[in-house]
């Protein structure tokens, strides 16, 4: 007993001595005045001064690195309590406040499409620049919620992100935060603000937003000292403003609003609540129900759908009345129009040039006169520069384009003439073709590689290109062979086309090229995986199949290059199934390029139901579209319609670890892991993760059994991570 | 004049495998096992089963209600939680003991962390074990089966694995119920927790989840695996002493907790390579409890002393990703 008790006591008091020394030898000397301006500053490490946190910007402050008034939050209190721990003279600054900018909630402004997917502003204005309609609007997804580390942000149940005036310290972090920089700081006295961030003009304004400003002048001429206006949109001066609120009865808009007589209506909600009756109701007016229409086995073999249009040979698609050609077509710099408006050309009259080594030129899909060219939507979702054709309906090749015996040529007269005809790969990702074929010199290229793959399921364009294109594509091969001097081909096709395994077996026996049937897996057709599959060879993480000795270029890019050389024809327009569900009558149509996705769709005698959604590519990797006014470009393999009923069902739960991400994600990643780091701005932390190898082909969200939108989030984080690096 | 397209990043098509599916199949796999139990215990192990299950879903109604958070009933893991722990009752439990185990599940072992997807232990067995420590009494009143329309009436009795550990440390030697009896354990006529009795059951709802791909190989592989690879190495030594593997893997919760427990996806490692590791740790320490502790079983301790390495585990069984490679010549 007495024993235990002294040896108990005994190892305490030695520990205490022991650290009682320690603390004494080693103690950090720290300026009391550090620890005076810490004890004052409101220690929310909010970064507003600029630092990252309380105690790095008391210690700057003591050495004199800092000036004491940088602290918004702190106020007006807490810099002349840290003046007076310095003994300097308080130099105030005003106390600012966040404003949200606009009111255009989803009452009251409209929506160009209704968006899917990461909760996030950030992300949604990634798709289609946001789907408000107004390009300055709030977006109400709550990205500066998650910002402010005061808890100062609420998002309305109706969509609208609305600041709490008390609890906002003014550190700006929703600032930095807001896509669209609708968040403003204003200074705390001045109580009067203009709410709308929309500089369109005033007619155009009214169409989306029943509030938005319309630059009317009318508060100007009320209170000339108070407002500016900008671009169509007004804005309070505040370093001059007087009567400000006089103009609030006035305008017509009621876009001017005075904070000190009650604004905001919806005020402070209980967050929590308001969040998910706003996600109700947002679900709700959506139209969404618990949606579900198939139920597919597992692993990675997505229903193919391409019963719609496999048997359905290629047709010439029609002119239509207006052709519209996108000068930014392909991967790399957009094309420099070299005609004008008033221009006569011809189909193949060379209408664009390339800017730059990965660019290429673009030519006209068929003979009339340019009428005009300006920015038209693009299938990226936004307005971008195009050259609008009318069609004098001859449809007449330019005379001057001359065809030759490839044998004839030598390797670089061929690379120059797939670079004139601005052949880019046809797959989809649209890269410039001779820049695949231009390899520099220490690297040896052994093995070209045919993609026939065709993976993407409801997609059957190079199905069909392969069944009646044979003999194209097959001369196209040789051209690429000589190109890049190397004796072996391979072309891989899936299992599940064998009419065209067979029939580009039997063709190529001839020719000394192989085919290659690979098992149907999702995603094969994916440059690395194709590769992967075919010679085994893994290509290193950020760099080109070059560097393992192979080039693959796409079925359809080596018809187009045929094409290109035999007759000297630009790519001036391609294959593209036309289908899914939405559509009445299925087809693969030859289309110029500049066809709108209209006159496709009405040429397949139009649409089976309304459309839900419009998908430009496959259902894994197409992009949506905001309708079907933008034209087919070279990239667009297929226009794949869904309907409301065929939509999977959307709504996202909690990752409970199943894994099956991991098991499905062809690079391994560990997507559930980089999306929880995106969903909480952790960057660098989901840098170790190798978002940046991600191939965005969609699996691991497809299989997801908590319908998180992985890739999404995946692709949030590559964004963030490749705009820091580029900062660095 | 708004749009009513629908504008998403892509994939644009989903599996349609979602967690409310992979929990009801979950609870398929079980039903065989639940219906050996109550033909083996009679009413009480339905009224054990219905408690634990009822109770669970109230909790989770409860603290989603008191947390202001959406409803998650209709994922099906608090059913789920609930069966889990209902088969790893003694089937002479009382209510009280059922439903309080229940709250323990759901509240302390699952809602406190966050809910579904964050519980770093199976709540289950979370629940079991702090059953087992508060009441041991009534945690170990092990009854004979009593099949349904038998007339037989059940008698407290001893589980093959408690028998045998009572029979090694008095006599130092193995019973004879160690020797014999197998094809009792294989259709579960023995005593023992409500799910843990009928290997051909629970085998066969293993199967059902294998097939339908909602567990991989590797859990269960690993576990069992070890076990009967350890425990054999122990009854080569030792045939006396020790119980030959076969007895290891009818007796006791061994199927039960590794087809259905040790696989729960929340706990355990989300790589095969992870999965391995972790079926191997559950399988060691389950045989060292059983022949070297003082619990006759150590199913439950193994798995959540393994749910606890789970994250050590998945930090170090990172995938090898497709193109770290070197750059040849």
């Amino acid at each position: 007993m007495l024993a235990s008790v002294l040896t108990l006591g005994g190892i305490g008091l030695f520990a205490a001595v022991a650290l009682g020394i320690a603390a004494k030898k080693f103690a950090v000397e720290v300026d009391p005045r550090e620890l005076a301006i810490l004890e004052v500053l409101p220690g929310a490490n909010c970064g507003a001064c600029g630092l990252p946190g309380c105690g790095g910007y008391a210690k700057a402050i003591v050495d004199g690195s800092m000036s004491p008034n940088l602290c918004t939050p702190g106020g007006t209190e807490c810099i002349e309590k840290i003046a007076h721990i310095m003994g300097v003279e308080a130099i105030s600054t005003d106390p600012q406040v966040a404003v949200v900018c606009c009111q255009g909630d989803n009452n009251k402004a409209g929506l160009k499409y209704r968006y899917l997917g990461f909760e996030d502003c950030n992300a949604a204005q990634k798709i289609a620049d946001g789907p408000k309609t107004c390009p300055g609007g709030c977006l109400g997804l709550g990205s500066c919620v998650r910002a402010c580390p005061f808890d100062a942000i609420e998002i309305t149940v109706e969509g609208l992100a609305v600041i709490n005036r008390q609890k906002c310290t003014g550190c700006q972090k929703c600032v930095a935060s807001c896509p669209r920089s609708v968040i403003k700081m204003t200074p705390l006295t001045a109580t009067t603000h203009v709410l709308c961030n929309s500089t369109d003009k005033g007619g155009v304004v009214r169409k989306y937003c029943q509030v938005g400003c319309i630059g009317c002048q009318i508060c100007k001429k009320a209170a000339p000292e108070s407002y500016l206006i900008e671009n169509f949109l007004a804005r309070v001066d505040y370093e001059t403003a007087k009567d400000a609120e006089v103009a609030v009865e006035k305008c017509p808009t009621k876009c001017i609003r005075d904070f000190s007589t009650g604004y905001p209506e919806a005020a402070v909600l209980l967050r929590r609540r308001c969040r998910q009756k706003n996600r109700n109701r947002r679900l709700e007016r959506m139209g969404v129900k618990a949606m579900n229409l198939k139920t597919f086995k597992g692993g990675l073999h997505p229903p193919d759908g391409k019963h719609y249009s496999a048997a359905k040979a290629i047709e010439i698609c029609p002119l239509s009345e207006e052709l519209v050609i996108p000068l930014a077509q392909h991967i790399g710099a957009p094309a420099e129009a070299c005609v004008e408006v008033g221009t006569l050309v011809k189909k193949g009259t060379l209408i664009a040039t390339a800017r730059g080594f990965v660019s290429v030129p673009i030519h006209a899909s068929t003979s009339g006169e340019v009428i005009a060219i300006e920015p038209r939507l693009h299938p990226m979702g936004k307005a971008l520069p195009a050259i609008v054709i009318k069609p004098d309906g001859e449809d007449r090749w330019d005379e001057n384009l001359s065809g030759a015996d490839p044998d004839e040529l030598s390797a670089d007269d061929l690379k120059d003439r797939i670079l004139a005809a601005g052949i880019v790969g046809m797959g989809g990702a649209t890269f410039p073709a001779h820049v695949k074929l231009s390899p520099p010199p220490e690297k040896q290229i052994d093995t070209l590689i045919l993609n026939g793959v065709e993976c993407e399921p409801y997609l059957t364009a190079d199905h069909r290109m392969m069944l009646e294109e044979t003999e194209r594509i097959l001369d196209g091969i040789d051209i690429l062979c000589k190109v890049l001097g190397i004796e072996r081909a391979i072309i891989g096709i899936e299992a599940n086309k064998p009419d065209a395994i067979e029939k580009m077996s039997r063709e190529a026996a001839a020719r000394n090229i192989e085919v290659q049937a690979l098992e149907v897996k999702y995603p094969q057709g994916a440059e690395k995986q194709l590769i992967d599959a075919i010679t085994g060879r893994q290509v290193p993480s950020g760099t080109l199949p070059m560097e393992v000795g192979v080039v693959v270029h796409n079925v359809g890019t080596a018809a187009a290059i045929s094409d290109a050389i035999r007759l000297g024809r630009p790519l001036v327009e391609r294959v593209v199934s036309i289908t899914g569900p939405g559509i009445k009558n299925p087809k693969n149509l030859l289309v110029r390029i500049g066809t709108s996705l209209q006159f496709l769709v009405d040429y397949c005698e139009g649409l089976n139901g309304e459309a839900a959604k419009i998908i430009m590519g496959g259902p894994m990797m197409g992009q949506t579209q905001l309708s079907l006014e933008p034209p087919a470009i070279r990239g667009t393999s297929g226009l794949l319609i869904f309907r409301e009923q065929d939509l999977p069902r959307l709504e996202a739960g909690p990752c409970i670890r199943c894994g099956r991400c991991i098991g499905a994600c062809p690079i391994h990643l560990q997507p559930t892991t980089i999306a929880a780091y995106a969903r909480l701005d952790l960057f660098d932390e989901a840098a170790e993760y190798h978002p940046l190898d991600c191939i965005e082909c969609g699996c691991c969200t497809y299989i997801c059994p908590a319908t998180l939108p992985l890739v999404q989030s995946i692709r949030y984080a590559k964004a963030a991570i490749m705009a820091k690096k580029r900062t660095l | 004049m708004e749009n009513q397209l629908y504008l998403s990043s892509s994939p644009h098509i989903h599996s349609g495998e979602t967690t409310d599916k992979v929990m009801r199949k979950v609870i398929y796999a079980l039903l065989p096992a639940c219906a050996v139990a109550v033909y083996f215990f009679g009413l009480p192990a339905l009224m054990v089963l219905l408690l634990c299950t009822l109770g669970c879903v109230a909790a989770e109604a409860l603290s989603c209600k008191l947390q202001g958070r959406s409803m998650t009933l209709s994922d099906g893991s608090a059913a789920l939680t609930g069966i889990l722990l209902g088969l790893n009752l003694p089937p002479s439990s009382p209510w009280w003991l059922a439903l309080f185990g229940a709250a323990i599940a759901i509240l302390i072992g699952k809602q406190v962390y966050g809910g579904l997807g964050y519980n770093p232990f199976n709540p289950a067995l979370v629940a079991r074990v702090v059953l087992l420590i508060s009441f041991p009494v009534q945690m170990t009143r092990w009854t004979s089966t009593a099949p349904l329309g038998s007339g037989i009436d059940a008698v407290t009795t001893a589980t093959p694995l408690g028998a045998m550990k009572t029979a090694v440390m008095l006599t130092g030697k193995l019973p004879e119920l160690a020797h014999s009896g197998f094809g009792n354990y294989l259709v579960g006529n023995m005593a023992g927790s409500l799910g843990e009795v009928s290997a051909i059951a629970l085998l066969l709802g293993g199967f059902y989840l294998l097939w339908k791909r909602i567990i991989s190989w590797h859990i269960p592989v690993a576990f069992i695996g070890s076990v009967l690879v350890i425990g054999g190495l122990f009854w080569a030594i030792s045939p006396d002493k020790y119980p030959n593997p076969l007895f290891h893997l009818l007796t006791g919760g061994l199927l039960l907790g590794a087809l259905f427990m040790a696989t729960d996806m929340v706990t355990s490692p989300v790589t095969g390579k992870g999965m391995l590791i972790f079926g191997f740790g559950c399988g060691l320490l389950t045989v060292l409890i059983r022949l070297f502790g003082g619990y006759p079983e150590g199913v439950s301790f193994a798995i959540l002393l393994m749910n606890a390495a789970t994250p050590l585990i998945d930090r170090f069984c990172r995938p090898k990703i497709y193109g770290q490679v070197e750059v040849e010549g």
